[in-house]
């Protein structure tokens, strides 16, 4: 790292260029493509240019664990899932234009309020002078580690009410997470199991289907029915109604 | 300009909000079950950039979140792990039951 | 004597409890098969009430009474008036001749009374001597002279004739110790009074339900329970009929089908009409099995109901109904002696009217019966109304409803009370004024205002008030109130006692069941009116007696001629029961307490048992009509040879002066009573009491014979009939028992002197009127003392002519009706040559007519007016009113209801449904379009937050 520095001023800027570009590109790439395993390919691509940024923005820690998590986990299961629901032949599921239009202006607008939200504060926007020096100073894994115990190695020298009390840690929110994943991957195991249903489901689903068609259109009748037999009721129990007054 | 320029934290927020913004197309898109997970994970990491351009010291020694920003984002990195597994169990419920991954089967909802 | 209370309490109350597990486990027990359960169960009430009635007698007789026994004191009572009966003998046959033995008293006297003389004493007096009686005046004279001189000598008052005052001193001091045994000549039976419960005070007015026990109570109580007894005993079997199953008479001859239940009924009415078709008709019915027992239920057939299809009424038998009233009747009357205050007798009173109108519209379905019931109630309502009044006006004057106070102030201060000097009254005997409180409640503003004027005290002006009107009219202030209140009082007695004016009802009441004329039309009821007079007797003063005299004496004609001509056997009772009331009440009214009273006894068993036995003759021969009876004495001896008795006893005959039936003792002590009273009152003005009584004697053994004769004796007048006749055990019974009561009940007791019902009532003669001649204030009535009567002198010719007319009664009913029609007497001759007498009784006076001219057409023809106005003018504003707002109401309906509310209620409808089918849409379950509504949303906000929020502005709040 020193070594680049040293050797090219414009690392930085160049690196984010080529990883921002990587990551944005294959994001385009997974949206636009048809095929869920070249889905998967791209955004394997795109999340390790993602870590690619961290590691540029300097949480190294972070990039390690996007590689890891994201890249070597969540991306396997991913394809495990591909796998397992494949289709014959991978069969393309069209989606319709309207759609896209529909998703394009809407994705759009979004991202116009969000590149103005991001220009827009001149904290942001503005550069600061990157002192080598820091950048070189931080080693974070130690320091992330200790927060999740609670303790803030960081801000040791700062004061504060938070810090003096020893609420600015995020143990609990450590413990609430890894239970959190405790039941997750129970409750995962649990609705991924294998079930016997090779044949059964078909018609059961079809089954299903047709049930719920029926429901849908005879509570649509239905309703219709009472509206019409409501308003046939008022006229003919109502004594005052002049049309009754014969 | 940006070759010439530093990069500010802006620059790597309209990285994240352009990843943010993919992904939510994405999801709104794709038929694919799987494609829609896709679509969650960029919007996932879209958020998790910001996070961790607000954290970070080499952009903004000045104001930056420090550890905070980085924390977070490696919660949301495992809670997106957690999502994954479980939308992917879902995934598999689904592919059994309706025997294909079209969202555009799964109607139920319908009012 | 003080448990007597909580004995005739439990008395009174048993035929309660009687009613209330007849009335609501009636059909309880019915169900169970338990037919008769209802009349044992009043009857072992009434006969537990009976019981504890004779032991209280027993309780009474021997309690102490200032040392001696009740019993003691009764023989003691007994022969000092023997003594003093043979002192009144003695006055009437040496008066005159110890006449100016005294002349120092003579002139002490006339010194004493010269101021007092008065021009119309002499005008009066010579009208006394100019009538009969001049001998008695001087006894009676003594006797009030030799009780008051001692105590009263100084205020006493004499303005009678030299020769009759002098007699009076002379023995007043002759007899001084004797006089001391107080007014009614003898020991002195203190009633028992209290209080049960005291309901609530309200000011001066104390409601309680209390007590009034004297002889007369228990005397009462023994009679009506005893009487009452025989009859549920008599009734449980007289109303079979009304059985709600008819398996116990499965086993009596068929012939006698009216017993049956119309299961048998109907084919035996139809095997009898037409009986070729006997068998036809046999097997019809036995096909229909199934339908006789579903009207199981409907046992009862009313013959004389016919219905709108022609059938007769087929109805649920009511027998346990009619023991449940018979004895809630029991209960009130008998509450009603017991009663110990005024208000408690009118609840009671009114109490025995209710039940009165339930009996007799017992078989509701028949109108004559429901007519009936509701004429009996009218009848009594309009005296009861009257009596109201009297009530009313007695607890102003009195502020008091108890009898015990009541009558303590009549004897302290009261209307028959002794000489009251400042009145100036110059009748001999025993003077009346008012208790002050009649005058000072009514007319106090008047005395106050007199007083203030001439500077004296209120008492001292009341008196003053009092001397001058007795100048002008004898009468002092609030007299009239008296003879009001008096007569309000009787207005009662002569609704409940049938008497003149009201007593329309008691023959139509005969449409009630026979058990029910014989209990509560002949011997209880009807005589809860005289019974009041008896109690009220003290209020009583003579002008209000005199009219209940003269109401008496028209009553009693009217009753007895009726009844010659009435050919209906229960008809015949009836008016004979007017009759007698009439005797009882003109009894009263001439000062027979005792008189009136004991005739109330000796009536009530000889007219029960007359009633039961029509009942067995109605019952044996079903027709109410004498004229299709005749020669039954053979079918049905008993309850003839009871019936002969009992009409024996009702004619008052007996050996003159040795022994006789019970109707002899009392009707003989009437009519010596009016014998008396028409020798004090001159016999012009007072004669016509005994003359109409003594003749209408004679009319009463003439109907009751005719009607034994014409039922008993002779060839049977409808063979059929007769040939079904016969008696039942269960209903003879109580005949027979009966019958010995009615021959011996007024006897003397040789064992106990003086425990005679003769004496038990004179025990409980009212203190402030025994033994005294009673003088009105406001005219020249006397009522003379009741042991008058008794002497030898008017005994002897009266006995005489009362046996007399007896027998010719007799003689001419049995001419009439026992012998061959040829022989001598033909009773339609008679009729022919009578024609117009005749019709005239046949419609009983054209009472019902006369009453259906001035009341119920007036009534009609008002109604029918009202009822016009009501139809043209109020209907019509009405009618109006009601389509002008018919009219509005539409007009309102279109507008506000059907367009404003309706219309916004209907539109908010469709608006949600409408809302509800649009956001419908929205949902359609597809996942992506979610996602891009949740993309839109963060946009919203987005913006929001970014252009439109201001958190400055939002601070600065």
């Amino acid at each position: 790292m020193d070594l680049i520095a040293v050797a090219w001023p414009y690392w930085h800027q160049f690196f984010f260029i080529i990883f921002a570009a990587t990551a944005v590109g294959f994001g385009f790439g997974v949206l636009l493509s048809k095929n869920v395993v070249r889905m998967a390919f791209y955004l394997v691509l795109s999340l390790g240019s993602t870590a690619g940024l961290f590691f540029l923005a300097g949480a190294e820690f972070v990039g390690a664990m996007q590689l890891m998590i994201y890249v070597g986990g969540t991306l396997v299961l991913l394809i495990f899932g591909v796998m397992l629901t494949a289709q014959k032949d991978f069969i393309n599921m069209d989606t319709h234009t309207q759609d896209w239009i529909l998703a394009t202006i809407v994705g759009g607008s979004l991202l116009m309020v969000l590149l103005f939200a991001a220009f827009g504060a001149d904290d942001w926007s503005t550069p600061q002078d990157i002192n080598d020096a820091q950048v070189e100073a931080t080693k974070e894994a130690t320091p992330l580690g200790l927060a999740l115990t609670g303790i803030r190695v960081d801000k040791l020298g700062d004061s504060g009410d938070a810090v003096d009390d020893g609420k600015s840690g995020y143990l609990m929110p450590f413990i609430i997470v890894s239970i959190h994943l405790l039941v997750v991957l129970i409750g995962a195991a649990y609705m991924a199991r294998t079930k016997k249903l090779s044949h059964a489901t078909d018609d059961k689903s079809s089954r299903a289907k047709l049930m719920l068609f029926k429901m849908e259109h005879e509570s649509e009748q239905l309703e219709e029915e009472t509206y019409v037999v409501t308003h046939r009721g008022k006229s003919a129990l109502n004594p005052l109604d002049p049309q009754n007054e014969n | 300009m940006l070759l010439i320029g530093t990069v500010s934290v802006s620059w790597y927020l309209a990285v994240g909000a352009v990843l943010f913004v993919l992904g939510a197309v994405c999801m709104a898109t794709k038929r694919n079950l799987l494609g829609v997970l896709m679509g969650v994970e960029l919007v996932l990491n879209g958020a998790n950039m910001n996070f961790i351009a607000f954290g970070s010291k080499v952009l903004r020694p000045e104001g930056s979140l420090g550890l905070d920003g980085q924390l977070i984002a490696l919660f949301v990195i495992v809670l997106a792990a957690a999502e994954a597994a479980v939308a992917l169990a879902i995934a598999l419920n689904f592919y059994n039951n309706h025997n294909t991954v079209d969202v555009d089967r799964a109607n139920e909802l319908n009012g | 004597m003080n448990n007597l209370h909580i004995l005739l309490g439990v008395a009174v109350l048993l035929p309660l409890s009687a009613f209330f597990i007849n009335l609501f486990l009636g059909h309880m027990l019915r169900r169970n098969g338990q037919s008769k359960i209802a009349a044992n169960i009043s009857l072992a009430a009434i006969a537990g009430a009976a019981l504890l009635s004779f032991v209280s007698l027993f309780v009474w007789l021997t309690a102490d009474n200032d040392g001696k026994s009740n019993r003691e004191q009764l023989g003691i009572l007994k022969s000092a008036n023997a003594e003093h009966l043979d002192h009144l003998e003695a006055h009437a046959s040496g008066g005159h001749g110890e006449h100016g033995a005294h002349d120092t008293h003579e002139e002490d006297d006339a010194n004493r009374s010269e101021h007092e003389d008065s021009e119309e004493s002499s005008g009066e007096h010579d009208q006394q001597e100019a009538s009969v009686t001049k001998l008695n005046s001087e006894v009676f004279t003594a006797l009030v002279e030799e009780e008051h001189a001692p105590e009263n000598a100084e205020t006493h008052s004499e303005r009678h004739d030299d020769h009759v005052h002098e007699a009076g001193h002379d023995h007043a001091h002759d007899s001084e110790t004797h006089a001391a045994a107080g007014h009614s000549h003898g020991p002195s039976f203190k009633a028992s009074h209290g209080e049960y419960y005291t309901l609530g005070t309200f000011g001066d007015l104390t409601l309680s339900i209390g007590y009034y026990i004297d002889s007369l109570t228990i005397a009462m109580f023994c009679m009506v329970t005893f009487i009452a007894t025989l009859i549920h005993w008599y009734a449980s079997k007289y109303m079979d009929d009304e059985l709600p199953e008819s398996k116990r008479d499965h086993h009596v001859d068929p012939e006698h089908h009216r017993f049956l239940g119309n299961f048998y009924h109907k084919w035996l009415t139809g095997a009898s009409d037409d009986a070729g078709d006997d068998h036809h008709d046999d097997h019809a019915h036995a096909g229909h099995g199934d339908e006789d027992v579903s009207e199981e239920d409907y046992q009862f057939v009313d013959h004389e109901v016919i219905m709108p299809d022609g059938s007769h009424c087929h109805r649920q038998g009511r027998y346990p109904r009619f023991f449940q009233a018979l004895s809630l009747f029991c209960f009130s009357m008998l509450g009603l002696v017991l009663a110990g205050n005024i208000a408690m007798t009118f609840v009671f009173w009114e109490l025995v009217g209710i039940c009165s109108f339930f009996l007799i519209g017992f078989y509701v379905e028949r109108k004559s019966a429901s007519t009936a019931a509701n004429k009996a109630f009218i009848a009594n309502r309009v005296g009861d109304f009257g009596m109201i009044i009297g009530l009313m006006i007695f607890w102003t004057g009195f502020g008091t409803f108890n009898y015990d106070e009541l009558f303590s102030q009549m004897g302290e201060a009261g209307t028959h009370t002794e000489v009251v000097a400042s009145y100036g009254h110059t009748h001999p005997g025993v003077e009346t004024s008012i208790p002050s409180g009649f005058a000072t409640e009514f007319y106090a503003d008047e005395i106050h205002t007199y007083a203030k004027e001439n500077g004296i005290s209120d008492d001292e002006a009341l008196n003053q008030i009092n001397a001058a009107r007795a100048e002008e009219d004898k009468s002092p202030l609030g007299y009239w109130l008296m003879i009001v209140g008096g007569l309000g009082i009787f207005c009662g007695c002569v609704g409940k006692s049938a008497q003149f004016p009201l007593h329309i009802w008691l023959p139509d009441a005969m449409e009630g069941p026979t058990p029910v004329s014989a209990l509560v039309h002949s011997a209880t009821m009807v005589a809860a009116g005289v019974f009041l007079v008896g109690r009220f007797f003290p209020m009583l003063v003579p002008e209000a007696l005199f009219v209940i005299a003269i109401i008496g004496t028209i009553t009693l004609f009217i009753g007895a001629t009726i009844a010659i001509v009435a050919t209906d056997i229960k008809k015949v009772l009836a008016y004979s029961t007017i009759s007698q009331l009439g005797y009882m009440i003109m009894a009263l009214g001439v000062g027979g307490w005792v008189a009136g009273l004991m005739h109330l006894f000796t009536h009530a068993f000889f007219k029960s048992l007359l009633f039961m036995g029509s009942g067995s003759v109605i019952h044996a021969v079903h027709t109410n009509e004498m004229t299709e009876m005749g020669g039954l004495r053979k079918k049905i001896p008993i309850t003839a040879w009871t019936m002969f008795i009992a009409c024996l006893a009702i004619a008052g005959a007996g050996i003159p002066f040795v022994i006789g039936t019970s109707g002899y003792y009392s009707k003989d002590a009437i009519l010596e009573q009016a014998f008396s009273w028409g020798d004090h009152n001159g016999w012009a003005f007072g004669g016509p009491f005994f003359w109409i009584a003594l003749g209408s004697a004679a009319i009463t053994a003439f109907y009751m014979f005719r009607m034994w004769f014409m039922t008993f004796v002779g060839k049977p007048r409808d063979e059929e009939r007769f040939s079904h006749a016969h008696e039942y055990p269960r209903m003879v019974h109580p005949l027979l028992i009966l019958s010995i009561m009615a021959i011996g009940v007024a006897w003397t007791n040789p064992l106990s002197p003086g425990t005679e019902l003769g004496y038990m009532l004179e025990a409980a003669r009212p203190e402030a009127v025994a033994g005294q001649t009673l003088a009105g204030l406001g005219s020249d009535i006397q009522v003379p003392d009741e042991h008058l009567s008794h002497m030898s002198r008017v005994k002897f010719p009266v006995t005489l002519l009362a046996t007399l007319s007896g027998i010719i009664g007799i003689t001419l009913a049995f001419l009439m009706y026992a012998t061959p029609p040829s022989k001598y007497l033909k009773a339609s001759e008679v009729k022919e040559q009578f024609s117009g007498i005749h019709s005239f009784l046949r419609n009983k006076w054209w009472f019902d007519e006369l009453y259906d001219f001035l009341f119920v057409k007036p009534s009609k023809v008002i109604g029918a007016f009202v009822s016009a106005i009501d139809k043209n003018i109020f209907d019509t504003i009405l009618h109006f009113s009601a389509r002008a707002t018919k009219r509005v109401a539409n007009v309102w309906t279109k507008v506000a209801d059907g367009f404003v509310i309706d219309g916004f209620v209907d539109w908010l409808g469709r608006s949600v449904y409408r809302v509800g089918t649009s956001l419908r849409r929205i949902q359609t379950g597809n996942l992506r379009q979610y996602v891009l509504f949740i993309v839109i949303g963060a946009v919203a906000i987005f913006v929001f937050v970014s252009f439109m929020w201001d958190p400055a502005a939002a601070n600065t709040k």
